[in-house]
């Protein structure tokens, strides 16, 4: 054996005895204490470990009472406040799921209580067994809703109170949120008071009590715990499995608040936490109805969609009537529509409107519409329309009967048959019809128009002017027009009558003083009747000027006046 | 809420109904109208800023035929011995049944009303019966629920004392 391998074999045995005396000192060998100290040193792996027991721990001492779960809460409701602080959209994700479900089933039981509620509240307002009921509640002066319930119900807690034994006094209660609510604190007195007293009165042991009180009706059932009572008031029959719910929740009551019982000085707010405890014991159980459609809810939605259509129909109707009137006016010639509005059940109209067009009134008598739910306000106005340009051409001309009149573009057409002496009146008088800028005839051949007072007209006309003065005055413009229209017919004169009819515009003036200045006045004052015929439309090559000196001519002329003569052309 | 039984004990007609009914309601019935069993009323007052919600618990008289049931007084934070001011057997009464308190309540507080203070002329009952228990520590109020003598001052004194008692 080397002198190494002695070394080594010492160092074992050394090792193994200081293992061996480890081992005897702490009741733990290597292993174990080598995992103990990794776990002191590792804060990660102390976590792992620690993360294991935690819950449990947790669980165990809920179930011991050191600590309650309502002492946990406030941890809980930080965390998942923080947590919808920082980023709500993460705790709507997680909910989503059930969020919609929950919703959807909420909404349907919400319309189905509705519906049933409904019913219901149509068949207690009208089933005789309800107007009994009624009359009960008034005779006993009982609330209906009492009355009412404990006909609806097999059974019915209505009330639970939770006494402590030896003070008598109420430590907590609970009611049907339906039923009106009591002297809790007194009447939990007095129930403790009777079973003392029947206790008393009949020497019934101690662990001997008051199960049940009945007064008509209602049930008071009693469960006795060591330091508290739990009484419910009960009407109907309660199955035999309430008093087993009853029993739970005192001795749940007891396990978690047998300290608070024993040390009990008056202060009740402690026992609001029992409420978890005895709402398990508010049961009731609704008597079995037949299960039939619900005939009062479907016959008064029938009514009320009965009345919605009829008057949705109504509404409907009366509006399309007065749209039909509206687009009536609209579509009449000669009337134009600017605004129209339905208000306090009045139809108002309001535009402007032709005479001659079809009376508003008449518009309205052949609409369905009440004529008293119509205002009209029309201003007047001249349409131009064709047929009420031809309606005026009738009214001022008054043609025969063989006479057709048709208006397009402003040009009058006429045609047909008619005597001299109304083509002549029309030809004069048609400007006076708004809208008629020109005629067309179109008459038999023999019917064309006698122009022949065309000459005699332009020669009537004499214009008058100062001295020196070249302007026409505002009577002399409106004669002017009037010779304007008159003269633009000497073409259809000179073609009619195959003559060569010109106009002469002679300007009359005399030889006293300046001769020549007299002639050039003279002629500007032709010369500007020649320009304003010009530009009316009669043609240039139908005029000529002529100034003549009063003292040269046979036939002398107003004194610085103008007037027209048709003579014929020299060939 | 804080809430208190007070009970009230006595021999016959000394008047506890009459003082309850004073306390609770401000009024008073000369017709006598005996209490069988017990009857329960309640009053919430203020003492020291704290709402105390007070059971009353009035129970009937004691007499030869009737003794007042030792379960009706437990569970009191404290009571009233009652007696008749007139009529000197009662305040040997209300010391007996005071026993009987003591022996089923955990040294609660009391207080003896001195009841019908207001009939001068009759009483019976005089300082020399009282002194002894006044020398004994016993708190003593004349009363009359008739007068509205002392009755507010009773109550709110006794549950002045059950508070200060609860504290500790």
């Amino acid at each position: 054996m080397t002198e190494k391998k002695v070394k080594d074999v010492a160092e074992y045995l050394e090792q193994g005895q200081l293992n061996e005396l480890r081992e005897i000192i702490t009741g733990l060998d290597k292993a174990s204490l080598d995992r103990l100290h990794r776990l002191m040193k590792d804060p990660h792996e102390f976590a792992i470990e620690i993360s294991d027991l935690l819950p449990f721990s947790i669980r165990k001492l809920i179930e011991k009472g050191s600590i309650h779960s309502s002492d946990l809460l406030p941890f809980f409701e930080e965390i998942i406040q923080e947590s919808i602080q920082i980023n709500p959209q993460r705790l709507a994700n997680i909910l989503f799921p059930i969020m919609g479900p929950a919703i959807r089933k909420a909404v349907a039981e919400d319309i189905k209580k509705m519906l049933e509620s409904l019913n219901q509240g149509l068949e207690s307002g009208l089933s005789p067994s309800h107007i009994k009921w009624r009359f009960q509640a008034l005779f006993s002066g009982k609330n209906y809703t009492e009355i009412m319930l404990s006909h609806a119900y097999v059974y019915h807690v209505k009330h639970l109170f939770l006494i402590h034994k030896e003070s008598a006094l109420l430590l907590h209660q609970i009611r049907d949120p339906q039923i009106p609510s009591i002297e809790a604190d007194m009447v939990a007195s007095m129930l403790s008071a009777i079973s003392d007293f029947v206790k008393d009165s009949f020497q019934k042991a101690n662990n001997e009590s008051v199960e049940t009180i009945k007064i008509g009706e209602t049930n008071l059932w009693i469960e006795q715990g060591p330091s508290a009572i739990i009484a419910a008031v009960v009407d109907g029959n309660p199955p035999p499995s309430l008093r087993l719910d009853m029993q739970e929740a005192i001795e749940a009551v007891h396990y978690n608040h047998r300290n608070d019982l024993e040390k009990f000085d008056g202060d009740t707010a402690i026992f609001e936490h029992t409420e978890k405890f005895l709402k398990n014991c508010l049961q009731s159980e609704k008597k079995q109805k037949k299960a039939k459609p619900p005939y009062f809810a479907l016959f008064l939605l029938l009514i009320v969609l009965g009345a919605a259509g009829y008057f949705g129909y109504q509404h409907i109707q009366a509006k399309s009537i007065r749209n039909q009137l509206i687009s009536a006016f609209q579509n009449e010639p000669g009337y134009l529509i600017s605004r129209t509005g339905w208000k306090n059940n009045q139809l108002t109209i309001q535009g402007a409107r032709d005479e001659l067009s079809k009376p508003a009134a008449a518009l309205i008598s052949e609409s369905a519409i009440n004529p008293d739910q119509v205002t009209v306000n029309f201003q007047s106005f001249i349409s131009v329309d064709s047929v009420f340009v031809i309606r005026r051409a009738n009214k001022l001309l008054n043609p025969p009967p063989t006479i057709r009149l048709s208006f397009k573009e402003g040009v009058l057409t006429i045609s047909g048959k008619a005597d001299a002496s109304w083509i002549t009146m029309t030809t004069q008088a048609y400007h006076k019809i708004w809208g008629v800028t020109a005629l067309n005839w179109q008459l038999e051949e023999q019917q064309k128009p006698d122009l022949g007072w065309i000459i005699s007209d332009i020669e009537s006309y004499s214009f008058t002017f100062e001295f020196n003065d070249i302007i026409m005055t505002a009577e002399q413009k409106a004669e002017f027009d009037s010779l304007t229209t008159t003269a633009l017919l000497l073409d259809d004169f000179n073609h009619e009558q195959n003559q060569k009819y010109i106009l002469q515009i002679q300007s009359f003036t005399s030889n006293t003083g300046n001769i020549t200045a007299n002639r050039r006045v003279a002629l500007t004052r032709a010369e500007s009747f020649i320009g304003r015929l010009d530009e009316a439309g009669v043609p240039r090559e139908l005029m000529e000027t002529a100034v003549i000196f009063n003292e040269e001519t046979a036939n002398p002329g107003p004194l610085r006046g103008v007037r027209l003569r048709a003579l014929k052309k020299k060939e | 809420m804080i809430k208190k039984k007070i009970a009230m004990v006595g021999a016959f007609a000394v008047g506890k109904t009459s003082l309850v009914q004073r306390f609770v309601r401000s009024i008073f019935n000369e017709k006598y109208q005996t209490t069988i069993g017990v009857k329960i009323d309640q009053k919430e007052v203020e003492i020291e800023g704290a709402s105390v919600n007070l059971l009353l618990w009035d129970i009937h008289g004691e007499d030869d035929f009737m003794k007042v049931k030792p379960t009706y007084l437990i569970g009191s934070s404290g009571y009233f011995l009652v007696a008749d001011s007139t009529r000197h057997e009662t305040l040997q009464t209300a010391l007996n049944l005071g026993e009987m308190a003591t022996s089923v309540t955990n040294n609660v507080p009391f207080i003896l009303l001195i009841n019908k203070c207001d009939l001068k002329e009759e009483q019976e009952i005089l300082e020399e019966d009282l002194a002894p228990l006044r020398k004994k520590g016993w708190r003593i109020l004349e009363t009359s629920a008739k007068e509205a003598i002392g009755v507010e001052e009773a109550f709110y004194e006794l549950t002045k004392s059950m508070m200060g008692k609860s504290k500790q």
